[in-house]
């Protein structure tokens, strides 16, 4: 179930009207909690235990912590609840592509080996809600949190369905103390939600699902197509992945709000930013704060030289891109992403930016950002590493593409996008906000129309759902 | 940035809020712009159904007013039936015709039975329908849900009708429905609860879904783009000059001039000359059997299919209700349920003109007027219209019993 399809308005209709109808906080949550369980096992009821016992053992773990009397004991519990948390996601997402890996090098050294894989099927949002629980351990761990007695709060923190498959990646010091007050509808800004649903809609529905299907065989045969529909492919594709996931969190955002819950923002007009670590704190912001709090500074990124900062910040990327995905391209695009990182930290330290090249990147920025994204895109959009490695060649222009063509016209739907996504960087829709009532109810109801008849007939999973 | 804030536990001042009567008004006024707007781009969409059958409707909504005969059918008639041969046929036979082919491929019962809704509704000339004779399938293919092709058809009169006839066939309906299919969905929870359910209720529930994704016009924005901009369908110009038929020949040559030598059609081709043992082994079988299925390369064999003489007596009856000729053709395929077909014959009270006998028009099996196992090849297709003249003027168009036909050329037959 996602949230463009036509059963997660009745879902959500359903939980909506009873959970408001609930006068009390403990029924309420209890709801919630319930509907959350019925939004996972829409996906595979397999794998609620799973979840469950995810949830369940970082409750014991944090409860533990207090009642620990050394520290080794402490450190002991924090170990047990990382290992069987890291544990099921390396298992789940990364065991395979581990031993195909070892096998290949161990061949690749002349000794015979097989690969013993196994048909491993991933937990949907096993990447985001382990995040979620760790960083609860984590915090109360470093006494920054005192832990939550109530089993069921925990459990609706780590499940809530609305972050709970393809983030944002909610903090427990964020959410936990929500549950404590009772919500209150007449906080609610209903028109706000609304609103934020119907964008989200539609960069999903219309935007991205309407992408996916024209760039897909570009990608599974990038041989195939000239240099220039590779280009044409990857504005798609930028235009796409972006619309996609942050579609998912303007609606994961807005569903929250309905239920009077706030959940932290994910994105920020990434696309305006004017180096690769703006860009990280405008993209995904949940998933790089994460990293930034919890292994950048714990391994003393902010602490030391320079050149230790940019060596950690490079590990810290190399991470986030296996993160995205089991797959050696993942890994490129996180080793990308790191030499960034340092180039541009070097870049600023050396480089005054009163100087000609400081002004002429200052002009430039903008556009070699999104230069660098395309080379990434393919890295990791592609189906795999081979694919990859031909479709930069061709996109660098060092190999000769096919003969198939993407429509140049394409290129004027990702013009408009960017004028109606400048418009709103600007704020020029805000007159929206203050439409009277009966015409801002008119309105909602005519773009409605218009957005179901302007979605892709095929409902397309999120992509960040794989991950 | 700009984009509107979600609640934040910041001390926020109470949201303004109308009673709840002048919530619901509000939402009242949502839901008639939601309205409105549907129906008006339902008014300017071109019609619905992909450029093959959106085409054809553009064309009959055009130039209906030109025919008084139309045969409705699947591929079989679109393939078989020259308008310009048989209305020549029947102007030789003293009752001059000027008939359209309105076949379509892969058509379904209900479909059709919507396309024939339509066909009436513009064809303000019409005398007569010929109706291809179909088994009807009362749940939809996994493969096709949800695509433009299987939701256009699903107005309120045909979906009550789907809905009906998935609840009559229920006990036929056997486990092969959509969820089973898709492993994806197998360990969904509501798709588990859902296996709990009737096969008969399942089908009717997704006719209904499809009814609301017809009625709430989802996906149907290239279709509204194409009215606005008053372009026709691709194919809309084509069947000016054959009045709806196009052989299978043509559409082969057409995409070997787009370089594609081997296509889809000269591979069909090239399997009929291939496996002619196993097609003449099937033409016995018909010959032989009172019952037989030899289509399964043309149908999904894995839904099932029923023969329902309620659906077809309906559709009958609708049609002579406007005042309109119906005539019921049961096609050269390599099916046969001889027992309901006698009954069709003997109790439909309408002309039932049969073609599936082998034995009585040998030349409608001959492999040289095949293209296909499926289908005739344009000089198939013109014999079969003239025979199908030349049957209909012996009926006078109005007699109900078969009378079978000779068997001999049609040449030879006409002497």
């Amino acid at each position: 179930m996602i949230f463009t399809e036509p059963r997660f308005l009745v879902f959500f209709l359903l939980v909506y009207g009873v959970y408001w109808a609930l006068r009390t906080n403990g029924p309420r949550k209890l709801w919630l909690l319930g509907a959350s369980c019925t939004f996972y096992c829409a996906w595979d009821w397999r794998f609620l235990g799973l979840l469950l016992f995810s949830a369940g053992l970082d409750y014991f773990v944090a409860l533990n912590f207090e009642r620990t009397k050394t520290s080794g004991q402490r450190r002991a519990l924090l170990a047990l609840s990382l290992f069987l948390n890291l544990g099921f996601l390396a298992f789940f997402k990364y065991y395979n592509f581990f031993v195909e890996s070892g096998a290949g090098f161990l061949r690749w050294l002349g000794i015979p080996a097989a690969a013993p894989t196994l048909a491993i099927l991933l937990p949907i949002g096993i990447s985001f809600y382990t995040f979620h629980t760790l960083s609860y351990t984590i915090d109360v761990y470093r006494k920054k949190f005192e832990p939550i007695r109530r089993l069921t709060d925990f459990a609706l923190f780590v499940t809530f369905f609305p972050a709970m498959v393809a983030g944002p990646i909610v903090r427990a010091a964020h959410f936990l103390p929500q549950l404590e007050e009772k919500r209150l509808f007449a906080r609610v800004d209903v028109r706000a939600c609304l609103t934020l649903f119907l964008i989200g809609f539609v960069k999903k529905g219309i935007v991205s699902d309407n992408i996916a299907p024209v760039i897909e065989p570009l990608f599974t045969h990038p041989g195939a197509y000239s240099s220039g529909s590779t280009w044409i492919g990857l504005f798609l594709y930028h235009v796409q992945i972006y619309c996609d996931f942050s579609g998912y969190s303007d609606m994961a955002l807005a569903t929250a709000g309905l239920l009077g819950y706030s959940l932290p923002k994910n994105f920020d007009y990434p696309f305006f930013s004017r180096s690769i670590g703006e860009f990280w704190q405008r993209w995904h912001i949940s998933l790089s704060t994460w990293f930034r709090d919890y292994f950048y500074f714990a391994l003393g990124g902010s602490k030391g030289s320079n050149f230790k900062g940019a060596l950690i910040g490079s590990a810290t990327m190399m991470v986030v891109g296996l993160w995205h995905g089991a797959g050696w391209q993942y890994v490129g695009f996180g080793v990308l992403m790191s030499a960034s990182i340092i180039v541009s930290r070097a870049w600023s330290t050396f480089v005054p930016e009163g100087s000609l090249a400081g002004r002429t990147m200052g002009v430039l920025a903008t556009p070699l950002l999104w230069l660098f994204l395309f080379w990434n895109w393919i890295l990791f959009r592609s189906t795999g590493w081979e694919q990859g490695w031909e479709m930069q060649r061709i996109f660098f222009g060092l190999q000769r593409g096919g003969t198939q063509q993407l429509e140049s016209a394409w290129l004027l739907l990702v013009a408009g996008f960017f004028v109606v996504h400048y418009a709103f960087y600007r704020g020029w829709f805000r007159r929206f906000a203050t439409l009277n009532d009966w015409v801002y109810s008119a309105a909602v109801g005519a773009v409605a129309a218009l957005v179901l008849a302007f979605m892709a007939t095929e409902t397309k999973a999120f992509i960040y759902f794989q991950f | 940035m700009h984009e509107p804030a979600p609640p934040t536990d910041t001390p926020v001042p109470k949201v303004y809020r109308p009673n709840a009567l002048g919530a619901l008004a509000r939402v009242g006024v949502g839901l008639t712009a939601f309205v409105l707007v549907c129906l008006g781009l339902r008014a300017v969409a071109a019609p619905a159904g992909g450029s093959s059958i959106g085409g054809k409707l553009e064309y009959w909504r055009d130039h209906a007013g030109e025919y008084d005969s139309v045969f409705l059918g699947s591929s079989h008639v679109l393939r078989a039936f020259v308008p310009a041969e048989f209305d020549r046929a029947t102007a030789d036979l003293g009752a001059g015709t000027k008939s359209f082919n309105f076949g379509v491929q892969a058509i379904h019962l209900l479909e059709q039975r919507y396309l024939l809704g339509q066909i009436l509704d513009q064809g303000r000339a019409l005398k007569r329908v010929l109706f291809e004779y179909q088994w009807l399938t009362p749940q939809i293919a996994p493969e096709n849900a949800f695509n433009p092709r299987t939701v256009y058809w699903h107005d309120a009169p045909t979906t009550v009708l789907a809905v009906e006839r998935a609840l009559h066939w229920g006990a036929e309906l056997g486990d092969e429905l959509h969820h089973l299919q898709d492993p994806a969905r197998r360990h969904s929870i509501f798709d588990v609860l859902q296996r709990g359910l009737p096969p008969g209720q399942l089908a009717a529930e997704e006719h209904v879904e499809h009814f609301l994704t017809e009625r709430l016009m989802i996906g149907r924005g290239k279709d509204v783009l194409k009215g606005l901009l008053s372009r026709e369908h691709g194919q809309s110009g084509r069947y000016r000059t054959n009045h709806g038929y196009v052989s299978l020949e043509e559409d082969a040559s057409v995409l070997v001039a787009q370089g594609e030598a081997r296509n889809s059609y000269s591979v069909r081709r090239e399997r009929f000359l291939a496996n002619q043992a196993d097609y003449h082994a099937a033409v016995d079988t018909l010959d032989a059997a009172p019952q037989a299925f030899g289509d399964a390369e043309w149908v999904d064999g894995e839904l099932t299919r029923v023969d329902d003489f309620e659906l077809l007596a309906s559709i009958a009856h609708e049609v002579q209700a406007r005042g309109v000729e119906f005539v019921l053709v049961i096609l050269p395929s390599q099916s046969c349920n001889r027992p309901f077909e006698e009954r069709l014959a003997a109790e439909l009270g309408a002309l039932v003109l049969r073609y599936n006998v082998p034995e009585l028009t040998p030349e409608l099996y001959n492999a040289d007027l095949r293209y296909d196992s499926g289908h005739l090849s344009a000089e198939g297709a013109l014999y079969f219209s003239r025979l199908l003249a030349r049957d209909y003027a012996r009926q006078g168009g109005r007699a109900v019993q078969v009378e079978r036909p000779s068997g001999r050329p049609l040449e030879e037959a006409a002497q």
